[in-house]
């Protein structure tokens, strides 16, 4: 499978910096969106440092993927290495958070998508999602570890407007709080023409799955797409940064529409 | 009004209206909150109105009073305040219309604080947040079970499933015509979702799977010569 994408990260209208970092590599078959959170621009440091960290074991996997990432349990070596990297990540920022004063308590949210053949690995710390999107319907494909969500799936009929508590927004789980951290790692079989979206709460928050999933519908380029939701979102009030990083799964290899047609 | 609701574990115990009074918070029968457990003190805490806020007070408690994590032994409290008195958890609950003046505070992500194992924490597992290692997944275990030409179960435990003729595949399917890997089930958090592989064709119910397919209980899978049903676990 071979992917397309387009990603955007916006400030919003309400924040004075953007604490989201995303990454996007169609040669690696590598995505990340994090979502930091911190004092002064602990938040910056923190998602750029998930990056960063994931970034770097994941790429080196894929040029060797090595007896390390070996399987583990019920994953494969590649969810066993996206797991790794999260790990690692979570690792690196909490060390910070510890060594440097200004950076105390600082995390992050943590997606990761990465093709590996014909599997695509979904991973996921805090409240960023990645949805799989088709022209039937749209999926979320990681949980959120908000305390809402938490208390949503031990009380599936509770209905969320009767609280008080703004549970929404907050997180039981950070990549970087504690010494280490409980990644989610889902892999799925995508089909050609699969799109997955990867995104932080800036524009969940602000846009339901229907809408998002219309928007995406509407067509047009991968970097229109991406407009499209950032300004809805900002439409809507813009309240957190907005992150968005959409992609295209196509069929590898050269049939004969692709020849024709192809991209 | 501003509540405080009394948790123990993901149990919601009761629910105690604050109606700008003073409430005590203990062991002892005596108070407005009674919390029975032995790391609880006799008068362990109070809440006092103060105009439009409340304050929290320890009252000298032997095993501390918590809030979102950190030991207070006075503090104001904001909506979802998480005050943790021994092992129970009493959450501070203001209704829409007085949230909704502090909304501005509270749509930044914020983590649950949680106690990171000091002397007198209380708290066990300080390694996990309190409210996180209740946490329940979506996931509930499930088999295959064969109905016609293969083995016996197949418990589904790995994130994807992989059903074919090839040495790789997860759950062996025989047939001079199956392919190495027909189909996949993927485990996620919407439920387990069947896809077949390439051209394969595979049959749910009866009828061919295009696309992708959520599994419900009971359906019946078609791979080849093989039958297989899914079901839930227990």
């Amino acid at each position: 499978m071979k992917i397309h994408s387009a990603g955007l990260t916006d400030i919003g209208r309400k924040r004075d910096n953007n604490e989201d970092t995303f990454y996007a590599d169609d040669q690696v078959g590598l995505y990340i969106v994090a979502d930091g959170m911190g004092g002064h621009r602990a938040g910056e440091v923190a998602s750029s440092t998930v990056v960063s960290s994931v970034k770097d074991y994941m790429e080196a996997f894929h040029t060797s993927p090595v007896a390390k990432d070996a399987k583990e349990g019920n994953m494969s070596p590649a969810a066993t290495a996206v797991s790794h990297s999260i790990e690692l990540a979570n690792r690196v920022v909490f060390q910070l958070s510890q060594d440097q004063g200004s950076y105390k308590g600082m995390g992050s949210t943590a997606a990761v998508a990465y093709m590996h053949g014909d599997t695509l690995v979904t991973a996921n710390v805090g409240d960023s999602r990645i949805y799989l999107i088709r022209a039937d319907g749209i999926e979320q494909l990681t949980q959120d570890h908000t305390l809402l969500a938490e208390h949503m799936r031990k009380n599936p009929n509770w209905d969320p407007n009767s609280a008080s508590i703004p549970m929404k927004h907050i997180l039981v789980r950070a990549v970087g709080i504690h010494e280490t951290v409980e990644t989610d790692v889902y892999e799925i079989q995508p089909l050609p023409g699969d799109l997955i979206l990867m995104c932080s709460d800036g524009l969940t928050d602000m846009l339901s799955d229907e809408e998002i999933h219309q928007a995406v519908l509407e067509g047009g380029a991968l970097e229109e797409v991406c407009d499209r939701l950032v300004e809805m979102a900002n439409e809507r009030g813009g309240l957190d940064n907005i992150t968005a990083v959409l992609m295209l799964l196509q069929k590898e290899g050269k049939g004969l529409l692709q020849k024709l047609f192809g991209s | 009004m501003a509540q405080l609701i009394l948790k123990f574990k993901d149990l919601v115990l009761k629910d105690f209206d604050l109606a700008g009074d003073s409430k005590t918070i203990g062991r002892e029968p005596g108070n407005d909150i009674v919390v029975e457990n032995l790391l609880v003190s006799g008068y362990h805490a109070r809440v006092d109105a103060a105009g439009k806020d409340y304050i929290l007070t320890d009252l000298q408690s032997k095993n501390g009073t918590f809030v979102n994590g950190e030991q207070v032994t006075s503090k104001k409290l904001k909506n979802g305040d998480q005050i943790l008195i021994g092992k129970h958890l009493l959450v501070f609950s203001l209704d829409p219309a007085e949230v909704e003046e502090a909304q501005k505070l509270t749509e930044e992500t914020m983590f649950i604080g949680v106690a990171q194992g000091t002397a007198e924490t209380p708290s066990q597992e300080p390694e996990t947040p309190l409210l996180a290692r209740t946490a329940v997944s979506a996931e509930r275990p499930a088999l295959l079970s064969f109905m016609s030409g293969g083995g016996a179960e197949y418990e589904i435990t790995k994130k994807l499933v992989k059903l074919g003729r090839g040495a790789e595949a997860d759950v062996q399917i025989g047939g001079f015509f199956t392919p190495k890997v027909a189909a996949t089930i993927s485990r996620r958090p919407t439920g387990y979702h069947l896809t077949p592989v390439g051209r394969a064709k595979i049959k749910v119910n009866d009828t061919q799977v295009t696309g992708s397919r959520r599994l419900r209980e009971f359906d019946t899978i078609e791979v080849g010569p093989v039958k297989l049903q899914f079901y839930y676990k227990g």
